[in-house]
């Protein structure tokens, strides 16, 4: 078996966090993401909806019957648009909803790539609380737990945005996430 | 209370000289008390939405059942109030029970709906979704204790009621599963996520999926503004849904439609038995220019 990608290590961390049902719909942008469900299939279910504003009513359903966080799985490409309307009844029920949503690769943001829009403008009223982008492994699992501890902690929904090619990358080892580089960034910078 | 509540509701807003308010955000400020009529103290476990909607002298910020039961036993009874109250509850009442025995041309959602109330089990899961049916359900659905309700309530989002009940069933597929929709909710996605029931419910401990629609072939809950609010008539060119036969679909599907048209199979509603699991569809007028209503209930043929 192959290394663990990041999109293997977002599906463990959902398992970590009680996540047992992800709600979505297929699409290219979330390819790798689909792919490490499919690797844990029997632990974390996929359950499609005809379109993703259901996907993202069925997340908010979730959580309105189980109390519990709803998630929901869209891809980069107007799947992430039709999300809308059902993150909105979340957010005016004010239930803890986690949408991960896609995004092209890094070296193509910002060049009018195939569906490329500007993602955070889009979830940004209707996400208010956290919408964080994961542009490099090593954000993670921090945004995602900031994501799940957001949404519990204001009852809102919330949206993680993933590059394709961060999706895809190796899974960085345990305890080399990005707050704690931070520390050692600040401790070479203070060097004279 | 407002568009969605009782004579009841009003007549309490209308005469109550303090209002307490618990663990509500309602967003229809004009059917509150009339500003200074009312002293009013909230609970709330979100700080943000105490004296949101109605001026408050108190805000108890914290949760809302632990608050109560700090609170009540400083509250002396008000015998006058509250026998003016239980008038309140006993004429609504009273004209619920016309509205409900209305004869109409064909059928009427209203008995419609509160038959199929009688009959909830007491395990059900209830989801409902947006339009005339939510004045259906808060006026005549009796939940049992312990049965689970929602909708789309602050976004008032057309669509809910499938998603939603897709979400409860998975979460207790060993529980029967009531949905409440209209034809217009069906039409705009309803429909499809019907193909997600039928692909599903073979894997439910009880695969009861109950889907009550009741399609009059109006977009009802507008078609009452426009006269109501607006003054103007109902447009028929926005306010008609196609006809669909949504028996037939449910059979297309492979799971049970049924179809009712009169008033005497109301009463054979759907959920009460299992199996053979039941389901229901109806058409009637329910008064002069409304449209036609219909009742569809799904669930799938060899449920057991």
């Amino acid at each position: 078996m192959s290394a663990p990608t990041v999109a293997d290590g977002i599906v463990e961390r959902l398992t970590q966090w009680g996540v047992g049902r992800v709600f979505g719909f297929a699409g290219d942008g979330i390819d790798p993401l689909l792919a490490a469900l499919r690797r844990r299939e029997d632990e974390v279910e996929l359950v499609t909806a005809r379109h993703e504003e259901m996907a993202a009513f069925m997340a908010t359903g979730h959580a309105k019957y189980s109390g519990e966080v709803g998630v929901c799985l869209v891809t980069q490409g107007a799947g992430r648009d039709h999300l809308l309307n059902g993150l909105y009844d979340a957010k005016l029920d004010r239930k803890p909803v986690v949408a991960i949503v896609g995004q092209v690769v890094s070296t193509a943001l910002g060049s009018g790539y195939l569906q490329e829009v500007d993602l955070h403008t889009l979830f940004k009223d209707v996400c208010a609380q956290y919408v964080q982008t994961v542009t490099t492994p090593d954000q993670l699992p921090h945004v995602l737990d900031d994501a799940f501890r957001t949404a519990r902690a204001t009852s809102s929904p919330v949206c993680v945005i993933v590059l394709h090619d961060v999706q895809k990358a190796d899974l960085p080892e345990q305890g080399q996430q990005a707050r704690y580089r931070c520390h050692d960034l600040a401790a070479r910078q203070a060097r004279p | 209370m407002g568009h969605l509540g009782t004579t009841a509701s009003t007549d309490l807003m209308a005469g109550c000289d303090t209002l307490l308010i618990v663990g509500s955000n309602d967003p229809w400020a004009e059917f509150y008390p009339a500003p200074g009529q009312a002293r009013a103290v909230q609970i709330d476990i979100t700080a943000r939405n105490i004296g949101a909607k109605y001026p408050v002298e108190v805000a108890l910020v914290g949760d809302a059942a632990d608050t109560l039961d700090g609170l009540l036993p400083l509250l002396p009874e008000r015998q006058g109030w509250r026998s003016e109250v239980e008038g309140f509850v006993q004429t609504w009442q009273e004209a619920a029970e016309q509205h409900i025995q209305q004869e109409t041309d064909s059928l009427n959602p209203q008995r419609v709906v509160q038959e199929l109330s009688t009959h909830l089990p007491t395990d059900a899961q209830v989801s409902v979704d947006v339009g005339s049916v939510v004045y259906w359900y808060t006026r005549y659905v009796q939940l049992p204790s312990g049965v689970p309700a929602h909708l789309s309530s602050t976004l008032a989002s057309m669509g809910s009621a499938m998603p939603y009940g897709i979400a409860a069933k998975l979460l207790h597929p060993d529980r029967p599963l009531v949905a409440l929709a209209g034809d217009g909710a069906m039409q705009m996605n309803g429909l499809s996520e019907f193909i997600t029931v039928a692909a599903r419910w073979r894997d439910w401990a009880d695969p009861r999926f109950v889907v009550l629609v009741l399609n009059n072939g109006d977009l009802s809950e507008v078609s009452w503004e426009q006269r109501e609010m607006e003054g103007d008539p109902r447009f028929p060119t926005s306010q008609e849904v196609p006809a669909f036969p949504y028996a037939e679909y449910a059979e297309l599907l492979g799971l049970n439609g049924i179809r009712v048209d009169d008033e005497s199979q109301v009463a054979d509603a759907p959920p009460r038995r299992r199996p053979p699991a039941r389901a229901t569809r109806s058409r009637g007028v329910i008064a002069p220019r409304i449209a036609a209503v219909a009742i569809s209930a799904f669930v799938p043929l060899d449920s057991d």
